[in-house]
């Protein structure tokens, strides 16, 4: 049975085929469209499923939405009825395009199926939004059964929930409503700090780290009420998305003592504090919910997801001081991770369908459910472009690899099949030596053209996590925070002036270890990764240390690349030194000159 | 054998999985094929078909003598005939201009049929709703509410997963 999962209209729209109950194929619109977090309806994903699959006319049998659109629509105007004569400018953006398109949603799949020249399946479901959430977090994780707990801005009225699963079953026990949303406060107060909605959440969690926890306490007297068993209500009157355009309003700014940031305008230490304290008082929030988790669902396991879930420090957290053996976290937690979900949801609650989990390895496949691209089809294409690469094979390949970042040059890299989520797990990935002081830096400003304060993750060999940080299991997904081992850290003086203390060397892997001595980890095992794994080795093999830079294929606002063209493109814009894809291996000084008409920086909007 | 010829089947799968992959979702070999530059849509049809529709609003203008109504749409047809038949590059601007004018005009209909609606609609739904002491948004915090987690119903109806509400 082909199952079609698709979400769509909000952000990040994606597609994911599950067949008979596997993972077939998951991808989000953004990378084909180039269009960064693209919410248009997902018409090239879905196509690429189809192709990934196989599928001919007729053999599709199921398409699952990630929402109920209808319940949706009437919470929204259920709002309306809350606050008017307020709200007028928000319903007049909302309304029209509901009339127009999201409110026929069947329809939409109609058309895009005929485009992809699919027959329409008799069969449509609507899995709530949460539900979508949780299934995407407990059907592919390793354990029979969990608690699942999914945090978010705001389905159709639920924002958090804690569900219990068990074999194919999994069911929501409670949930928090519209409009007391942690995603929402956490998303306040990224625009607060002058960062975009819905993208710059995770530069708000890399800026904590430089502040302290000053306003914790006149957060928790003003904004919120929160309750040991983690439940709360925000006090509405400090925010602004209920009747309006803007996250929070002047009263919210009164109390944090000045107006909101303005977009690229000079990091002050208020807004350091400010991102320090909203990160602290999240992190206990999720503490408290997951506990009260465990307490009802008496479970060893936990699962996530929902955006809330990308907070990798409050992940590690969790692991650390919750009360749960183990947790599981949805690589493609935010709402790409909802098509998933559905499609699964269909497989095992609507169809009814056995489950069995191993209680050892998840059904993610390392997450490598994106398009991929042969040698042949490479070659054929930097031949015709007269693009000069030299072709590496075996042991080759690795060493050649290894010996380029030893000399600390910048590689972009293009392997296998494209990451599902947020994350570059080492598929479309830029990567450097980690051992390099002036590493951080280079990566951030010539070549992501990014903030210097944000941190680069590692990527390690899986057997030496242990050796770098304090972390006793895989993070293949890079979704836990660890320490970096105290042997390895270096003591420093705590300059204030931030750029100072960025430019600090903090461990004997100072590219990775950021302020607080803490690293954003992945661990690559040769069973998901077998080629990713190689170069970690050759590199550990030449060098002694199992651990690199690994960062997103992309530049500031850009979506992650996603065809050999796109990382070539990518690749001449920047000041990386080389290009690997698949077995070529393109050098920057011999390549022919690159021109572009016009800035292509003004393709991008910056997140 | 087996194993040789397995491995040669799963081979060849693959191969075409990667083909079918490209073709789907890497245009370049397209891209880089000479293809015939597309032909400009041609104006003579449309132009006809507008001078039409014009003759039937003047016909009806006509039986109702809005003479001066009558001359300007004659006008407006002539000019879209001419410039259809003879200047296409006109005919387009005119084409664009008519586009844009659209815009506006759905643009100023949603206002003014969405504008009133949600005053009426919504503020007269908020005042009864202020008068009855509810707030769906249970938006009053802190309460002496021992936990703000709300239990859900155990999913009962069979066509719940179908159903878009």
């Amino acid at each position: 049975m082909n199952i079609l999962g698709i979400s769509a209209f909000y952000h990040d729209s994606a597609a994911a085929l599950v067949r008979d109950g596997e993972i077939v194929a998951a991808a989000q619109e953004e990378r084909f469209t180039r269009k960064k977090q693209d919410f248009d309806f997902p018409i090239n994903a879905i196509r690429y499923c189809m192709a990934e699959a196989g599928i001919a006319a007729d053999e599709l049998d199921a398409v699952a939405f990630y929402d109920k659109p209808v319940t949706k629509f009437a919470r929204i105007l259920e709002t309306y009825f809350g606050v008017a004569p307020r709200g007028l400018r928000s319903f007049m953006m909302a309304v029209p395009l509901w009339m127009k398109q999201k409110l026929w949603i069947p329809l939409e799949i109609e058309k895009a199926l005929e485009r992809c020249d699919i027959k329409m399946p008799g069969d449509v479901y609507f899995p709530e939004h949460h539900e979508s959430h949780a299934a995407s977090a407990f059907y592919p994780s390793p354990y029979q059964s969990a608690a699942v707990l999914t945090l978010d801005g705001v389905g159709e009225w639920a924002t958090s929930t804690i569900g219990h699963g068990r074999g194919n079953q999994l069911e929501i026990l409670k949930d928090i409503r519209f409009p007391h949303s942690l995603g929402l406060l956490y998303s306040a107060f990224t625009y607060f700090t002058g960062f975009r909605v819905n993208s710059g959440e995770y530069k708000l969690m890399g800026l904590a780290p430089y502040g302290q926890p000053k306003y914790v306490d006149l957060i928790y007297d003003n904004l919120l009420d929160v309750r040991d068993d983690g439940s709360f209500r925000l006090n509405q009157s400090y925010f602004g998305y209920l009747d309006g355009l803007r996250m929070t309003n002047d009263k919210f700014a009164d109390l944090f003592g000045g107006p909101a940031r303005s977009a690229e305008s000079d990091i002050t230490e208020r807004e350091m504090d400010i991102a320090r304290s909203i990160q602290v008082v999240t992190e206990e929030i999720v503490l408290k919910m997951a506990r009260y988790a465990h307490e009802i669902t008496g479970e060893k396991y936990l699962c996530l997801a929902g955006g809330v879930a990308l907070n990798c420090v409050a992940n590690g957290r969790l692991l650390k001081e919750g009360p749960f053996e183990d947790i599981w976290i949805q690589p493609a937690a935010g709402d790409a991770g909802g098509s998933l979900g559905a499609a699964l949801m269909v497989w095992h609650m609507a169809q009814k369908n056995e489950r069995q989990a191993d209680g050892k390895r998840d059904q993610m496949k390392g997450s490598y459910l994106g398009p991929e691209f042969s040698d042949e089809e490479v070659g054929a294409y930097l031949e015709q472009n007269n693009y000069p690469a030299r072709k590496l094979e075996g042991e080759d390949w690795a060493q050649e690899l290894a010996r380029l970042i030893d000399e600390e040059n910048v590689l972009g890299l293009v392997l296998g099949r494209m990451e599902f989520g947020p994350r570059s797990l080492g598929n479309r990935s830029i990567i450097g030596d980690a051992r390099s002081e002036k590493m951080q830096s280079i990566m951030n400003l010539k070549i992501k053209y990014r903030e210097s304060f944000r941190p680069f993750a590692p990527s390690c060999l899986e057997e030496k996590v242990g050796d770098y940080f304090d972390l006793d299991r895989p993070s293949p997904y890079m979704l836990l925070v660890a320490p970096v081992r105290e042997d390895r850290c270096l003591d420093l003086d705590q300059a204030q002036d931030i750029r100072t203390r960025i430019n600090q060397a903090r461990s004997d892997v100072p590219a990775i270890t950021h302020v607080d001595y803490s690293a954003r980890v992945q661990s690559v095992s040769p069973d998901t990764n077998p080629r990713f794994y190689d170069l970690i080795k050759a590199f550990d093999d030449r060098t002694s240390y199992g651990i690199i830079i690994n960062t997103s294929f992309n530049v500031r606002g850009e979506p992650i690349v996603c065809t050999p063209e796109d990382a070539y493109r990518c690749f001449m814009r920047t000041e990386m030194d080389y290009l690997v894809l698949g077995s070529y291996v393109l050098d920057k000084k011999v390549q022919p000159e690159w021109a572009e008409k016009a800035d292509w920086r003004e393709d991008y909007v910056l997140d | 054998m087996g194993e040789l010829q397995d491995k040669m089947t799963g081979d060849s799968d693959n191969a075409d999985r990667l083909r079918r992959v490209a073709a789907a979702t890497w245009a370049w070999r397209a891209a880089g094929q000479v293809t015939e530059a597309p032909r400009e849509a041609g104006t003579v049809r449309p132009a006809l078909i507008q001078v039409a529709v014009m003759l039937v609003i003047v016909a009806i203008l006509y039986h109702f003598e809005h003479m001066l109504i009558v001359k300007i749409v004659l006008v407006f047809a002539t000019v879209s005939l001419v410039c259809g038949l003879f200047i296409p590059a006109a005919y387009r601007r005119i084409e664009q201009f008519g586009q844009f004018l659209g815009v506006m005009v759905g643009s100023g209909l949603t206002w003014i049929l969405l504008l009133p609606f949600f005053y009426i609609c919504f503020t007269i739904g908020r005042l009864s709703q202020l008068i009855r002491g509810k707030d769906p948004l249970h938006r009053a915090c802190p309460t002496d509410d021992a936990t703000y987690w709300i239990d859900r119903q155990p999913i009962t109806r069979d066509d719940y997963y179908k159903r878009q509400y």
